[in-house]
């Protein structure tokens, strides 16, 4: 074979190259196509605008703005019983027209949307707060004991959140803080097995045994490796509970264990709205379909931003 | 008590039925080494208990390492050769304080780790570092580049950010790689380059023993040889210790001086490369070496099914009684130590 | 050894236009792959004849997988096709995977040719395996889906299926046909598993067999005894075989022909002893040079190609190689003309290696 030529071997720098990652497709074809992108190059595809992203963004900040208007201005106080205006339709004056002891419809919703978001926000706070570092202790310690925190969880889980509400508020009251927490900790065993179950495939992955072979300790590895990696899938579990919370909290001020009768909540009005179905069946609706909104929005905006936060792998095995 | 790697041959074979070659003369060993290991293993096995598959039985285990003993000396390029479940991978982890094993004495520098807790391995972590086969996953694809190199500093109390960062700028260069690099993320790289990026991590702290398990593999020829050369560069450039686990025969022949040849949790032969590669007197070996596609004894005519051949020729010979080497498989297990008996029984 | 034969050892060129040559069973005539603007593949000219084993070199990025999968008509979406493609069965029928005219055949087109005219192995045998499905009942399901099989209606055709499935295991080498047909995939070891795909692929006797690095993931004991067994099952049925790999002593003990590709195109073409002992193209050599691990510098150091390969869709225009040649002048910014007497044999470079008279080992 004759003499190749000698050519110069590394030593020159090489220019990363900003392209798309090395396998394409999520697993649909069989063979790992190395450097063919299955959609235009990595770096466009992170920039294409996320319709889910936007829609659920616009949504969820739609609510937010309305919450937080709410606090300064409403068409007219929600508070207020006006008998003489009792189920109005929806006229100038009132917008959507009137409830059965003359509220304002469009009041009670703005106001209403501060119930929600509290009790979404709160929920799944106290939820992530209890159910991240459970799943990831659980993931971390040896295997008995993980699979023992396990159990326990799977004992809370079958628990049903409502009775768990209904305690708490036969100990504690009525309340909105009340509902709050039980949704929470209702909600913690969802997170701690999502979070279990990714914080074990990143355990199991080459980087952390690098990071243990560079000394860091575990508490380290959870923190810089276990934490960032299962960060999508705790927000796309947050953006499921935070649904999830918001129906149960309308569920529980339709039972009338939410908040007191006085504040106006979505759940209640669905509630009160409901003798009324064929009377003034607007009085259900709106409602309903800010309830139904407002889930959708959290869920897209959930799903918007796990896919802009993954870092542009198309699949990690 | 430093014990020089003069021990016979003979008793390391009485160990673990291993052919070792006397590894005294083998080229390559630092100049002025004083012949004690920088690593020392002796007699270390590891088992792994399987899930339970029947109420009535005990759990199965798994005989990942059966006995293996070996020494590398300060300097040297030892490679470990096997095949795909020969306990290779274990070896490194022990080896690397990663994993414990279930008896046997592993020895860093002189000092005994087997049996060390995780934080008494700091120096440890300080020494001896690892470079990994999956450029994708031995990265954190959340961390970047900066982040990932300088994590060994960091971990072992090197907290200034700006000395820290200054030392990867200068890594980066040393592997190969535009100081701006730092600021990316491992996904924006190619293979050869993550395998760069990964090198740049492992001598962070400026080790002694650079371990590579299947640094190569992954990787497309022509980067690997890029790989290799560079590889070769750093370790000769800064003095280390290399130990080298591969598949692949070639490619540890290229690397290193001294090669052990695992299968199924042991090692069945020891010795320089050139003499395990030349004249592979294990029949194990044999097979390795004669299944392995030659470019130029393709070119030269040898096809598919004269491989084929060599290779089931090799087996056989396997099957035959070894009456060349005396001792019996370490432990009572269900699996025989030697590759498969009957050609019928293809893997 | 016949007249083919002899001709093919001789490694001369001619091939095309000869009517004593055996039928093609696949042929790519410009073929060129575009995904979103980008070129992946262009200018693609292949063919492979009955009984010939053709391979394909390159390495990530250079476009052999996607002409497999071309080939096959297994593109992803996003990715269109355009050139000429056919496959010829092996009782004749022709199908135009890819027409100059309307682009990519229909799937239910597509679908009966697969597994029956061309059929393909793949790299990763656990997932080329439904690990749902007993190993046996995956290999009988091939011939149920063509109805290759004459059987004595539905109830018996599935039951000549599930034996002639057993016999297939048996043929690949699997101890104990009858019991492995009854064992899930990954109750197999990895060379098992792979040669329960050899059989799947085999049984419909195809006319072309493709395999994308079918021995790469499997031990090199294993690998060599698998390797046999798809050459022996290529020739017992006198079908085509085109290889695709990176590793350079595989094909070179496996197939007659090669092709080499980098950047989507192919950059050399010929026997391989020729290919391999004598390149021309600069890539060729640098990559010869640099797979041959016995071969260093004088500093002890392998021969590598400078630089790395550039991503999909940004190698540079005109010659795709020339960020990383040493030979590479202004002239190669013009896409050098293929030299040679056919698609089969011949290199385009504009600066190829010169041959000295007593070249080659």
């Amino acid at each position: 074979m004759s003499e190749p030529t000698a050519v110069p071997s590394a030593g020159p720098p090489d220019l990363p190259t900003a392209g798309p990652a090395r396998t394409g497709g999520a697993g649909s074809t069989p063979t790992r196509l190395r450097g063919i992108p299955e959609a235009p190059a990595g770096g466009r595809r992170r920039r294409r605008p996320a319709g889910a992203l936007l829609v659920g963004g616009a949504i969820v900040v739609a609510v937010v703005v309305i919450a937080l208007v709410s606090f300064v201005w409403t068409p007219h106080d929600p508070g207020i019983v006006n008998a003489a205006d009792r189920l109005q339709t929806s006229s100038w004056r009132y917008w959507l027209g009137t409830d059965r002891f003359g509220r304002d419809v469009v009041s009670l919703l703005m106001v209403g949307s501060r119930t929600t978001l509290l009790v979404g926000i709160v929920a799944v706070g106290v939820a992530m707060l209890v159910g991240v570092p459970l799943g990831i202790l659980a993931a971390m310690v040896p295997r008995w004991w993980g699979e023992l925190l396990m159990r326990g969880n799977d004992l809370l889980l079958a628990f049903p959140a409502l009775l768990l509400a209904i305690m708490l508020t036969a100990v504690h009251g009525q309340g909105i803080v009340t509902a709050m927490i039980a949704i929470g900790i209702a909600s913690i065993p969802s997170f701690a097995r999502v979070v279990r179950s990714g914080a074990l495939s990143v355990m199991k992955t080459e980087y952390v045994l690098a990071a243990r072979a560079a000394g860091r300790r575990p508490v380290g590895i959870a923190l810089r490796h276990v934490l960032p990696n299962v960060a999508s899938l705790v927000i796309v579990q947050a953006s499921v509970s935070f649904a999830i919370a918001v129906l149960a909290e309308a569920a529980l001020s339709y039972l009338g264990l939410g908040a007191p009768p006085g504040t106006p909540s979505w759940g209640r009005m669905l509630q009160e709205g409901q003798e009324l179905l064929f009377v003034a069946p607007r009085l259900e609706v709106f409602p309903g379909v800010c309830i139904a909104l407002a889930v959708l929005g959290f869920n897209l905006l959930g799903d918007g931003l796990r896919d802009h936060f993954d870092p542009r792998l198309e699949d990690r095995r | 008590m430093t014990e020089s790697a003069s021990e016979s041959a003979a008793e390391r074979a009485r160990g673990a039925g291993v052919i070792a070659h006397d590894a005294q003369e083998s080229p390559g060993d630092a100049a002025g080494a004083a012949g004690s290991p920088i690593i020392r293993v002796r007699d270390v096995t590891r088992e792994f208990r399987r899930a339970r598959t029947s109420l009535l039985r005990p759990a199965p285990v798994v005989h990942a390492l059966r006995g293996v003993s070996l020494d590398v000396l300060p300097g040297q390029r030892f490679g470990i050769v096997g095949e795909s479940g020969c306990g290779k991978s274990t070896l490194l982890r022990i080896v690397a304080g990663l994993d414990r094993p279930t008896s046997g004495s592993v020895k860093i520098e002189g000092q005994e780790i087997s049996q060390l807790p995780e934080r008494r391995l700091g120096f440890l972590r300080a020494q001896l570092q690892l470079v990994f086969q999956d450029p994708r996953g031995s990265l954190d694809p959340r961390m970047r580049v900066r982040e990932i190199i300088a994590e060994p500093l960091v971990a072992q109390g090197h907290r200034n950010r700006r000395a820290n960062l200054e030392r990867v700028h200068e890594l980066l260069v040393s592997v190969g790689l535009q100081p701006d690099a730092a600021d990316r993320y491992p996904h924006q790289f190619s293979g050869g380059q993550r395998q760069r990026i990964s090198i740049a991590r492992a001598l962070a702290p400026d080790p002694r023993i650079l371990v590579a398990d299947e640094p190569v593999s992954a990787l497309d020829v022509s980067v690997r040889a890029q790989v290799l050369n560079l590889v070769a560069e750093l370790v000769d450039r800064l003095n280390l210790t290399l130990v080298f686990v591969s598949h692949d025969l070639s490619v540890v022949r290229h690397v290193c001086d001294q090669v052990a040849v695992m299968s199924r949790g042991e090692i069945v032969e020891q010795g320089p490369v050139e003499q395990v590669y030349d004249a592979p007197a294990h029949p194990y070996s044999r097979q390795l070496v004669a299944a392995a596609p030659r470019l130029r004894a393709a070119l030269a005519g040898r096809t598919a099914a004269d491989l084929a051949a060599e290779t089931l020729a090799a087996r056989k010979a396997s099957a035959a009684p070894r009456s060349s080497v005396s001792t019996t498989p370490t432990s009572p297990t269900t699996s025989p130590a030697t590759p498969t008996s009957t050609p019928q029984d293809l893997p | 050894m016949s007249a083919r034969e002899a001709a093919r050892k001789a490694g001369g060129a001619a091939y095309q236009g000869d009517a004593s040559m055996p039928p093609h069973v696949a042929e790519v005539r410009n073929l060129a792959v575009r995904v979103g603007g980008l070129d992946l593949l262009v200018d693609v000219d292949l063919t492979v004849r009955r009984g010939e084993r053709v391979g394909l070199i390159g390495e990530s990025g250079s476009g052999k997988s996607l002409t497999a999968l071309s080939v096959m008509g297994l593109l992803g979406e996003g990715l269109e096709p355009s050139g000429q493609v056919t496959v010829t069965g092996q009782d004749g029928r022709v199908t135009e995977v890819v027409d100059p005219e309307r682009g990519a055949a229909a799937e239910p087109v597509l679908a009966r040719m697969r597994g029956r005219d061309v059929a393909m192995i793949f790299q990763e045998p656990m997932t080329a395996l439904n690990p749902t499905m007993r190993v046996g009942e995956q290999v009988a399901e091939i011939m149920t889906i063509h109805r290759s099989l004459p059987g004595a209606g539905a109830g018996g055709f599935r039951a000549t299926a599930r034996a002639r499935a057993v016999e297939l295991l048996d043929k690949v080498g699997l101890p104990d046909p009858a019991d492995a047909a009854q064992a899930y995939p990954h109750q197999l070891s990895g060379g098992q598993r792979q040669r329960v795909v050899v059989a799947m692929a085999l049984a419909n006797d195809p006319a072309l067999l493709i395999c994308d690095e079918p021995t790469t993931a499997l031990d090199v004991t294993v690998q060599a005894l698998v390797l046999d067994l798809i050459v022996r099952g290529v020739e017992a049925r006198d079908a085509g075989m085109l290889f695709i790999t990176h590793d350079l002593a595989v094909v070179a003990s496996v197939c007659e022909r090669v092709l080499v590709m980098y950047g989507g195109r192919v950059v050399e073409a010929g026997p391989v002893h020729e290919v391999f002992t004598r390149p021309r193209h600069r890539y060729t050599r640098g990559l010869i040079g640099a797979s041959d691990l016995e071969l260093t510098r004088a500093d002890g150091r392998l021969y590598t190609i400078q630089g790395s390969v550039p991503g999909a869709g940004r190698f540079p225009a005109g010659c795709v190689f020339r960020n990383r040649c040493t030979h590479a002048t202004t002239e190669c910014e013009q896409l050098p003309p293929w030299e040679g007497p056919g698609p089969e044999q011949g290199f385009a470079c504009w600066h190829p290696v010169v041959l000295r008279d007593e070249g080659g080992s």
